[in-house]
């Protein structure tokens, strides 16, 4: 029976292989100015949050 | 970049990697040391899995920013299925340990399938550290 979880270890390992593609292919492809303006689109939307409530309070 | 990787590597995998190098360094002061002594103890799984779980963390942010996006899935899940089946993992061998008494054959095989479980993941999750410390040097 633990040979079983031996196997699965080596198809966890493979799926490890695959990502380590993608990783490769994400770095390569410069994915990360993409996921830039989302952060920066988070952030400015929290501020906006953030704003509004503060002038909530304030006039309340 | 390089202070990111700096401190991951200084914090996440030598610190990881302690646990290793104290059991090696006993095992060859006392004169102990054998591969069989390797093969009988879970270090390398715990090197695998704070890797993973430390990664897994430095994601959380990021996935959260940028919601759906399938490279970010695929390296999310393969981390979490790293840290996940390297519990599971030092789960048999405890096992494996309470039942038989440890049986050889199989510790051999599940040393040979740790180190390559602790090679593939230690890559990938160098490859997510590059990607974010790319992410904080643009910020």
């Amino acid at each position: 029976m633990l040979e079983i979880v031996l196997w699965i270890g080596l198809g966890v390992a493979g799926f490890g292989v695959i990502a380590i593609g993608v990783g490769v292919y994400a770095l390569v492809s410069r994915r990360e100015r993409e996921y830039i303006t989302h952060f920066r689109e988070a952030r400015a939307h929290q501020l906006r949050v953030k704003e509004r409530l503060r002038r909530e309070r304030h006039d309340s | 970049v390089a202070s990111r990787l700096v401190r991951w590597f200084t914090f996440t995998v030598l610190f990881a990697l302690l646990p290793l190098g104290v059991t090696i360094l006993l095992r060859k002061l006392t004169g102990t040391f054998t591969i069989r002594a390797l093969e009988d103890s879970p270090e390398i799984l715990f090197f695998a899995l704070m890797i993973c779980a430390t990664s897994l963390g430095d994601m959380q942010a990021l996935r959260t920013a940028v919601g759906k996006d399938l490279p970010l899935l695929v390296l999310w899940s393969a981390l979490l299925l790293g840290s996940v089946f390297s519990a599971i993992l030092y789960g048999s061998l405890a096992y494996d340990k309470l039942v038989t008494g440890g049986t050889e054959a199989f510790q051999q095989n599940l040393l040979s399938v740790s180190v390559l479980v602790a090679v593939i993941f230690f890559v990938l999750a160098l490859i997510v550290q590059i990607l974010l410390s790319r992410i904080e040097k643009a910020e």
